[in-house]
């Protein structure tokens, strides 16, 4: 182990992407700050990080709270005086269509998907220009902020806010001493809870998750997992403001 | 990110990117077979359709198979459009678009040859001039935006036929290489001012165009087909 490992914090870590995300990073020599609400779905997350080899903390902690993440900025500015990628993996997902869709439950998904975003990026881009790394955050949008989606205007919209965020985001985050790199990762349909959780595990569920993929084959979150990798770590040092997008081909036609 | 015992082909090897793209695969276990006009070992025009099937073939009779191709043989000038003639624009053509054609189908031929479902990863280069503007471009930008969205339709038609080949291109910013150095004034390169537009300050290196290359061949882009991955320090953004 380092004297000073590099530190990641992944957010939405209690389960899907976000869990996948910080066992794979932590592979790469990260120590993990895993936030979520649910300490006991923390602790499982920090038990397959360490099985995997890897070292993490589970944080428990509220993404759309403001004095939440002034708190984790705060703490890792005083316990580790570095941070080094930020991956901001916790959201939000629901299918209704846009007659239907109240505004309630528009402000309620955008607050959740956006806020958490613009303040994690906030907190982030101040405590690595406080610290002076070289950071990278890394925004999980979604091939459905790039492109339309029957049903899933405000996922849409929000996910499109989160992908243009994240580019203005890396034009502020070049001019720091050193610069901290931004970029929005833009999955496809990927099969995780929030997939499953709205629609089902039916048999024409899992068709409509692969056939819409040139790649025929259901999108995992290991598959973001090792795009979150590429992101946060040194192998993409020129890489900044670009819409990643993995999706096994879906959104190209 | 291994790509232990994959046989990648690379074109356009003899410097710059291609270059670094070898060294960083043989780094990671991969048998890179390193192409070009010059500067190589093993001799391609990927203008010239039967010097592709001579390469394929020796390729394959040297190591079994191939896994890989990273079609980066390119070309760049600088010349107005209003002075630009079409023997030049047609050279573009034929070096970027139909060479990227060219080894595209070849390649992709011999990857089903060795089994079904074929299987095979292929990364082009192309550029942030294919989708930004500049003077003094148009040959270039337009042929790198032509291969560009070539190999996005190739990918959606593997992916469709059943191969899992998977094909991707990376589109780099300016990034410090000596063709970039030829078409650019003397000092370009070496001058921080040059770069004062980019984000990150500072241009790409071969290298880290390679790790982008390197990360598409692997497996773990294996969720990734008909993808455009910009390497630019953010200079695209504005």
């Amino acid at each position: 182990m380092m004297a000073c490992p590099r530190i990641a914090v992944v957010t939405g870590a209690t389960s899907g992407i976000g869990r996948a995300t910080a066992i794979r990073i932590a592979r790469d020599g990260f120590h993990i700050i895993a936030c979520g609400r649910d300490p006991a779905r923390g602790a499982a997350t920090v038990a397959a990080v360490e099985a995997a080899g890897g070292t993490a903390d589970f944080h428990a902690f509220d993404v759309t709270a403001e004095a939440d993440w002034a708190a984790l900025a705060a703490r890792i500015v005083t316990d580790h005086g570095r941070f080094d990628a930020l991956v901001n993996c916790a959201g939000g997902f629901f299918s209704k269509s846009l007659p239907d869709t109240s505004l309630e439950e528009f402000r309620a998904l955008w607050t959740l998907d956006v806020e958490s975003v613009l303040l994690g990026t906030k907190y982030g881009l101040r405590a690595m220009r406080d610290t002076r790394t070289a950071g990278s955050i890394v925004n999980v949008s979604s091939l459905a902020g790039l492109i339309g989606l029957d049903d899933c205007a405000a996922y849409c919209a929000a996910k499109a806010a989160v992908t243009h965020l994240s580019r203005v985001a890396a034009l502020e985050g070049g001019a720091f001493d050193p610069p901290v790199r931004v970029n929005s990762l833009n999955p496809g349909v990927i099969w995780t809870e929030m997939i499953t959780g709205s629609y089902g595990e039916s048999d024409a569920v899992r068709a409509f998750a692969i056939d819409g993929n040139a790649l025929q084959r259901v999108g995992e979150a290991d598959d973001i997992a090792n795009a979150a990798a590429y992101l946060a770590g040194p192998a993409s040092r020129m890489v900044t403001g670009t819409a990643m997008v993995v999706d096994g081909g879906r959104g190209a036609d | 990110m291994s790509l232990e015992g994959k046989i990648i082909l690379v074109t356009g090897a003899g410097s710059g990117i291609g270059a670094a793209t070898v060294a960083l695969l043989r780094v990671r276990g991969a048998t890179a077979v390193a192409t070009d006009l010059t500067g190589t070992d093993i001799r391609l025009d990927v203008t010239d359709p039967a010097n592709w099937d001579a390469v394929i073939a020796d390729t394959v009779a040297r190591y079994g198979r191939i896994d890989g191709l990273v079609s980066n043989a390119g070309i760049a000038a600088a010349t107005p459009l209003v002075d630009l003639d079409l023997a030049e624009f047609r050279r573009f053509t034929a070096v970027t678009v139909e060479g990227a054609f060219l080894g595209i189908q070849k390649v992709v031929a011999q990857m089903r040859a060795q089994g079904s479902p074929a299987q095979g990863s292929i990364v082009v280069t192309s550029s942030v001039m294919a989708t930004q503007a500049a003077p003094g471009v148009a040959s270039y930008a337009a042929t790198k935006a032509a291969v560009s969205n070539m190999a996005r339709a190739i990918g959606i038609e593997l992916g469709r036929k059943g191969d899992f080949i998977r094909v991707n291109v990376v589109a780099p910013g300016g990034t410090v290489t000596p063709m970039l150095e030829k078409a650019m004034p003397p000092g370009f390169v070496d001058n921080p001012l040059s770069w004062a537009s980019v984000p990150l300050r500072e241009p790409q290196r071969a290298e880290d165009i390679a790790e982008t290359i390197a990360f598409l061949l692997s497996d773990e882009a294996s969720f990734m087909t008909s993808a455009i991955m910009t390497v630019d320090g953010g200079w695209s953004l504005t």
